[in-house]
Protein backbone atom coordinates (compact mmCIF):
# COMPACT_ATOMS: atom_id res chain seq x y z
CA UNK A 1 0.00 0.00 0.00
CA UNK A 2 1.61 3.22 -0.84
CA UNK A 3 2.08 6.25 1.20
CA UNK A 4 -1.10 8.25 -0.72
CA UNK A 5 -3.51 5.16 0.26
CA UNK A 6 -2.89 5.13 3.75
CA UNK A 7 -2.71 9.12 3.94
CA UNK A 8 -4.73 11.77 1.93
CA UNK A 9 -1.93 14.15 0.25
CA UNK A 10 -3.19 17.73 -0.23
CA UNK A 11 -1.85 20.81 -2.37
CA UNK A 12 -2.76 23.76 -0.25
CA UNK A 13 -0.53 26.51 -1.50
CA UNK A 14 1.51 27.37 -4.27
CA UNK A 15 3.74 30.21 -3.94
CA UNK A 16 1.18 32.20 -2.25
CA UNK A 17 3.21 36.08 -1.41
CA UNK A 18 2.75 36.39 2.39
CA UNK A 19 3.40 40.48 1.89
CA UNK A 20 0.05 40.44 2.64
CA UNK A 21 -2.53 38.39 4.68
CA UNK A 22 -3.18 35.44 3.06
CA UNK A 23 -4.65 31.96 3.59
CA UNK A 24 -4.01 28.42 2.12
CA UNK A 25 -6.59 26.38 0.71
CA UNK A 26 -9.19 25.46 3.14
CA UNK A 27 -9.35 21.36 4.49
CA UNK A 28 -12.70 19.90 5.28
CA UNK A 29 -11.46 17.29 8.35
CA UNK A 30 -14.98 15.44 8.94
CA UNK A 31 -13.03 12.37 7.97
CA UNK A 32 -9.75 13.07 8.94
CA UNK A 33 -7.83 12.31 12.47
CA UNK A 34 -5.42 15.36 11.45
CA UNK A 35 -3.01 17.36 9.62
CA UNK A 36 0.29 17.70 8.87
CA UNK A 37 1.41 20.72 6.89
CA UNK A 38 4.51 20.61 5.11
CA UNK A 39 5.68 24.06 3.89
CA UNK A 40 8.49 24.94 1.88
CA UNK A 41 9.15 28.78 3.09
CA UNK A 42 10.73 30.66 0.34
CA UNK A 43 13.33 33.41 0.52
CA UNK A 44 12.17 35.79 3.39
CA UNK A 45 13.17 39.78 3.93
CA UNK A 46 12.58 43.29 5.96
CA UNK A 47 9.93 41.82 8.92
CA UNK A 48 8.19 38.61 10.28
CA UNK A 49 5.40 36.89 9.08
CA UNK A 50 2.87 35.18 11.64
CA UNK A 51 1.47 32.49 11.09
CA UNK A 52 -1.85 30.57 12.99
CA UNK A 53 -3.98 27.68 12.19
CA UNK A 54 -8.05 28.38 12.23
CA UNK A 55 -11.39 26.49 11.71
CA UNK A 56 -14.53 27.93 9.84
CA UNK A 57 -17.99 26.31 9.53
CA UNK A 58 -17.07 26.76 5.48
CA UNK A 59 -14.52 26.58 2.81
CA UNK A 60 -12.89 30.28 3.70
CA UNK A 61 -13.87 31.00 6.64
CA UNK A 62 -11.49 31.52 9.32
CA UNK A 63 -13.24 32.08 13.05
CA UNK A 64 -11.43 30.09 15.74
CA UNK A 65 -7.88 30.14 16.31
CA UNK A 66 -6.56 26.73 16.93
CA UNK A 67 -3.56 24.52 18.88
CA UNK A 68 -0.72 23.57 16.83
CA UNK A 69 2.63 22.10 17.10
CA UNK A 70 5.00 22.91 14.48
CA UNK A 71 9.13 22.58 14.13
CA UNK A 72 11.51 23.93 11.39
CA UNK A 73 14.25 22.22 9.54
CA UNK A 74 17.82 22.72 10.53
CA UNK A 75 19.18 24.36 7.50
CA UNK A 76 18.04 26.25 4.92
CA UNK A 77 17.47 24.31 1.75
CA UNK A 78 20.22 22.62 -0.27
CA UNK A 79 22.26 21.87 3.15
CA UNK A 80 22.51 18.95 4.77
CA UNK A 81 20.33 18.84 7.34
CA UNK A 82 17.64 20.81 6.25
CA UNK A 83 15.79 18.10 6.60
CA UNK A 84 16.22 17.48 9.87
CA UNK A 85 13.67 18.59 12.44
CA UNK A 86 14.05 20.60 15.57
CA UNK A 87 11.98 19.18 18.89
CA UNK A 88 8.32 19.91 18.13
CA UNK A 89 7.00 23.49 19.75
CA UNK A 90 3.69 24.62 20.77
CA UNK A 91 1.83 27.77 19.86
CA UNK A 92 -0.29 27.79 22.91
CA UNK A 93 0.49 30.53 25.55
CA UNK A 94 -0.70 30.25 29.08
CA UNK A 95 -3.52 27.27 27.14
CA UNK A 96 -4.60 29.93 24.49
CA UNK A 97 -3.30 29.83 20.72
CA UNK A 98 -0.58 32.20 19.95
CA UNK A 99 0.69 33.39 16.28
CA UNK A 100 4.06 31.36 15.13
CA UNK A 101 6.68 33.97 14.31
CA UNK A 102 8.06 32.98 11.09
CA UNK A 103 11.27 35.19 11.83
CA UNK A 104 12.44 36.19 8.65
CA UNK A 105 16.17 36.38 9.81
CA UNK A 106 16.49 33.01 10.90
CA UNK A 107 14.07 30.92 8.26
CA UNK A 108 14.33 32.00 5.16
CA UNK A 109 14.84 29.22 2.95
CA UNK A 110 13.90 26.69 5.53
CA UNK A 111 11.32 23.71 5.84
CA UNK A 112 8.69 24.12 8.22
CA UNK A 113 6.02 21.09 9.76
CA UNK A 114 2.59 22.24 11.58
CA UNK A 115 0.58 19.30 12.92
CA UNK A 116 -3.33 20.31 13.76
CA UNK A 117 -5.87 17.65 15.58
CA UNK A 118 -9.12 17.18 14.53
CA UNK A 119 -9.98 17.25 18.02
CA UNK A 120 -8.85 20.78 18.88
CA UNK A 121 -11.72 22.35 16.27
CA UNK A 122 -14.51 23.45 17.46
CA UNK A 123 -16.66 20.52 16.00
CA UNK A 124 -19.44 21.22 18.13
CA UNK A 125 -20.08 24.31 16.02
CA UNK A 126 -19.43 22.61 13.00
CA UNK A 127 -15.92 24.36 12.27
CA UNK A 128 -14.72 21.44 10.16
CA UNK A 129 -12.58 23.36 7.81
CA UNK A 130 -9.29 24.52 8.20
CA UNK A 131 -6.67 26.54 6.89
CA UNK A 132 -3.29 28.70 7.85
CA UNK A 133 -3.20 32.05 7.91
CA UNK A 134 -0.32 34.26 7.46
CA UNK A 135 -0.57 37.89 8.38
CA UNK A 136 1.82 40.85 8.16
CA UNK A 137 1.41 41.85 11.43
CA UNK A 138 4.84 43.43 11.72
CA UNK A 139 4.36 45.28 8.38
CA UNK A 140 6.98 44.58 5.41
CA UNK A 141 7.28 41.33 5.45
CA UNK A 142 8.03 39.77 2.28
CA UNK A 143 8.55 36.13 0.40
CA UNK A 144 6.57 33.32 -0.61
CA UNK A 145 5.51 29.49 0.67
CA UNK A 146 4.45 26.93 -1.17
CA UNK A 147 2.85 23.63 1.10
CA UNK A 148 0.86 20.64 0.81
CA UNK A 149 -1.24 19.05 3.77
CA UNK A 150 -0.62 15.42 4.46
CA UNK A 151 -4.11 13.76 6.39
CA UNK A 152 -4.61 10.88 8.25
CA UNK A 153 -7.66 9.44 7.15
CA UNK A 154 -10.20 8.09 9.27
CA UNK A 155 -11.34 5.79 6.69
CA UNK A 156 -8.63 4.67 4.23
CA UNK A 157 -9.35 4.10 0.29
CA UNK A 158 -7.39 3.92 -2.51
CA UNK A 159 -8.03 6.81 -4.20
CA UNK A 160 -10.34 9.04 -1.00
CA UNK A 161 -12.80 12.06 -2.31
CA UNK A 162 -11.17 15.32 -2.12
CA UNK A 163 -11.29 17.23 1.12
CA UNK A 164 -11.36 19.96 -1.00
CA UNK A 165 -14.21 23.11 -1.97
CA UNK B 1 4.63 10.18 17.35
CA UNK B 2 3.74 12.44 14.82
CA UNK B 3 4.50 11.83 10.91
CA UNK B 4 7.59 13.35 10.95
CA UNK B 5 9.05 10.66 13.27
CA UNK B 6 7.49 7.87 11.21
CA UNK B 7 8.13 9.26 7.71
CA UNK B 8 11.16 11.53 6.30
CA UNK B 9 10.15 14.69 5.42
CA UNK B 10 12.91 16.12 2.73
CA UNK B 11 12.79 19.63 0.98
CA UNK B 12 14.38 18.61 -2.02
CA UNK B 13 13.85 21.72 -4.60
CA UNK B 14 13.22 25.45 -4.48
CA UNK B 15 11.60 26.09 -7.77
CA UNK B 16 13.10 24.23 -10.21
CA UNK B 17 13.38 26.27 -13.75
CA UNK B 18 12.65 23.83 -16.03
CA UNK B 19 13.64 26.00 -18.50
CA UNK B 20 17.46 26.68 -17.25
CA UNK B 21 18.67 23.86 -18.77
CA UNK B 22 18.39 20.73 -20.90
CA UNK B 23 18.12 18.48 -17.87
CA UNK B 24 17.06 19.62 -14.62
CA UNK B 25 18.00 17.85 -11.56
CA UNK B 26 16.93 17.72 -7.89
CA UNK B 27 18.90 17.59 -4.96
CA UNK B 28 20.04 14.09 -3.93
CA UNK B 29 18.61 11.93 -1.39
CA UNK B 30 20.86 9.16 0.05
CA UNK B 31 18.46 6.10 0.36
CA UNK B 32 20.85 3.50 2.33
CA UNK B 33 18.34 3.72 5.38
CA UNK B 34 15.11 4.06 3.35
CA UNK B 35 12.56 1.43 2.09
CA UNK B 36 10.93 3.77 -0.65
CA UNK B 37 10.36 7.27 -1.68
CA UNK B 38 7.61 9.78 -2.82
CA UNK B 39 8.49 12.53 -4.87
CA UNK B 40 5.26 15.00 -3.95
CA UNK B 41 6.08 17.76 -7.33
CA UNK B 42 3.44 21.29 -7.32
CA UNK B 43 4.20 23.28 -11.02
CA UNK B 44 4.14 26.56 -11.27
CA UNK B 45 3.48 28.24 -14.52
CA UNK B 46 4.22 25.47 -16.71
CA UNK B 47 3.73 25.83 -20.32
CA UNK B 48 4.81 26.39 -23.93
CA UNK B 49 5.83 22.63 -24.75
CA UNK B 50 6.06 19.42 -22.56
CA UNK B 51 8.81 18.49 -20.26
CA UNK B 52 9.53 15.24 -19.16
CA UNK B 53 10.26 13.83 -15.37
CA UNK B 54 13.32 11.23 -14.87
CA UNK B 55 14.12 9.42 -12.02
CA UNK B 56 17.60 8.40 -11.41
CA UNK B 57 20.24 6.46 -9.33
CA UNK B 58 24.03 7.09 -8.91
CA UNK B 59 26.71 6.25 -6.57
CA UNK B 60 27.62 9.81 -5.44
CA UNK B 61 25.51 13.15 -4.81
CA UNK B 62 24.87 14.92 -8.87
CA UNK B 63 25.49 11.18 -10.26
CA UNK B 64 22.89 10.08 -12.40
CA UNK B 65 23.84 6.76 -14.07
CA UNK B 66 20.36 4.95 -14.17
CA UNK B 67 17.47 5.68 -15.58
CA UNK B 68 14.58 4.25 -13.38
CA UNK B 69 11.28 3.04 -14.28
CA UNK B 70 8.57 4.63 -11.66
CA UNK B 71 5.27 4.97 -10.54
CA UNK B 72 3.13 8.39 -11.14
CA UNK B 73 -0.40 9.46 -10.64
CA UNK B 74 -1.50 13.17 -11.29
CA UNK B 75 -3.88 15.12 -9.21
CA UNK B 76 -7.59 15.37 -10.58
CA UNK B 77 -7.28 19.14 -11.11
CA UNK B 78 -5.51 22.54 -10.70
CA UNK B 79 -4.91 23.82 -7.30
CA UNK B 80 -7.25 25.54 -5.31
CA UNK B 81 -10.11 23.59 -7.26
CA UNK B 82 -11.75 20.46 -5.66
CA UNK B 83 -10.11 17.22 -6.76
CA UNK B 84 -6.83 19.14 -6.88
CA UNK B 85 -6.16 16.33 -4.30
CA UNK B 86 -8.01 12.80 -5.72
CA UNK B 87 -5.46 11.50 -8.09
CA UNK B 88 -5.44 9.66 -11.21
CA UNK B 89 -4.93 5.33 -10.43
CA UNK B 90 -1.44 4.50 -10.62
CA UNK B 91 0.70 3.93 -13.96
CA UNK B 92 4.31 3.00 -14.71
CA UNK B 93 6.83 4.30 -16.62
CA UNK B 94 8.62 1.31 -18.51
CA UNK B 95 12.59 0.32 -18.49
CA UNK B 96 12.04 1.19 -22.19
CA UNK B 97 11.09 4.53 -22.01
CA UNK B 98 11.44 5.04 -18.01
CA UNK B 99 10.54 9.14 -18.63
CA UNK B 100 7.50 10.46 -18.24
CA UNK B 101 6.02 13.68 -20.27
CA UNK B 102 4.02 15.88 -18.55
CA UNK B 103 1.86 18.26 -20.92
CA UNK B 104 1.98 22.18 -20.43
CA UNK B 105 -2.04 22.28 -19.65
CA UNK B 106 -0.94 20.62 -16.49
CA UNK B 107 0.02 24.19 -14.23
CA UNK B 108 -0.88 24.24 -11.33
CA UNK B 109 -1.32 20.58 -10.47
CA UNK B 110 0.06 18.28 -8.33
CA UNK B 111 2.06 15.26 -9.54
CA UNK B 112 3.24 12.29 -7.14
CA UNK B 113 6.02 10.02 -8.21
CA UNK B 114 6.83 6.86 -5.99
CA UNK B 115 10.29 4.62 -6.15
CA UNK B 116 10.77 1.72 -4.22
CA UNK B 117 14.75 1.54 -2.90
CA UNK B 118 14.99 -2.08 -4.46
CA UNK B 119 14.86 -0.82 -8.28
CA UNK B 120 17.84 0.98 -7.57
CA UNK B 121 20.81 -0.46 -8.32
CA UNK B 122 22.55 -1.19 -5.11
CA UNK B 123 24.78 -3.79 -6.72
CA UNK B 124 26.74 -0.79 -7.99
CA UNK B 125 26.12 1.24 -4.80
CA UNK B 126 23.84 3.83 -6.80
CA UNK B 127 22.50 5.10 -3.52
CA UNK B 128 21.82 8.23 -4.36
CA UNK B 129 18.38 8.94 -5.69
CA UNK B 130 17.43 12.30 -7.64
CA UNK B 131 14.01 13.70 -9.93
CA UNK B 132 14.79 15.49 -13.07
CA UNK B 133 12.87 18.20 -15.41
CA UNK B 134 13.76 17.84 -18.19
CA UNK B 135 12.76 20.43 -21.47
CA UNK B 136 14.92 18.52 -23.36
CA UNK B 137 15.63 21.64 -25.62
CA UNK B 138 11.88 22.00 -26.38
CA UNK B 139 11.82 25.23 -24.58
CA UNK B 140 9.04 23.83 -22.12
CA UNK B 141 8.99 26.66 -19.39
CA UNK B 142 7.57 26.85 -15.78
CA UNK B 143 8.91 25.46 -12.49
CA UNK B 144 8.99 22.49 -9.79
CA UNK B 145 8.81 22.71 -6.22
CA UNK B 146 9.58 19.12 -4.67
CA UNK B 147 9.01 17.39 -1.49
CA UNK B 148 9.64 13.80 -0.83
CA UNK B 149 8.35 11.64 2.13
CA UNK B 150 10.32 8.90 2.70
CA UNK B 151 9.75 5.67 5.09
CA UNK B 152 12.96 5.09 7.31
CA UNK B 153 14.11 1.47 7.58
CA UNK B 154 14.83 2.88 11.38
CA UNK B 155 12.13 5.40 12.90
CA UNK B 156 13.48 7.80 15.28
CA UNK B 157 12.57 11.23 16.40
CA UNK B 158 15.23 13.31 14.77
CA UNK B 159 16.60 10.94 11.58
CA UNK B 160 19.62 12.14 10.63
CA UNK B 161 20.23 13.98 7.08
CA UNK B 162 19.68 12.29 4.23
CA UNK B 163 21.32 14.83 1.80
CA UNK B 164 24.82 16.21 1.25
Amino acid sequence: MYLPEKFKIVPVANEIDISGTVYTDSINMKNYHRATFILQIGTLAVADSHIWAYSGTADSTYTSTLPAKYAFGGAAYGSASCDVLSADSSNLSAGVPAAIHLTNGTYSDFMMIIEVESADMDMANQEEWLALKFINTDGGATGNVSGIAILEPRYTANRSATALA
Amino acid sequence: MNLAQEKKIVWLAEDIDINSAGTNPSDGINMSKYHDCLFVVHYIDVGVKAHYVRVQSGAAEAAYSSNIPFKYAMGGAALSAANADVYATWASTTVAAPELSVADSYDNYTLLVYIEASQMDVANQEEWLNISFDDDGNGATGQAVVMAILSPRYPSGSIATCLA
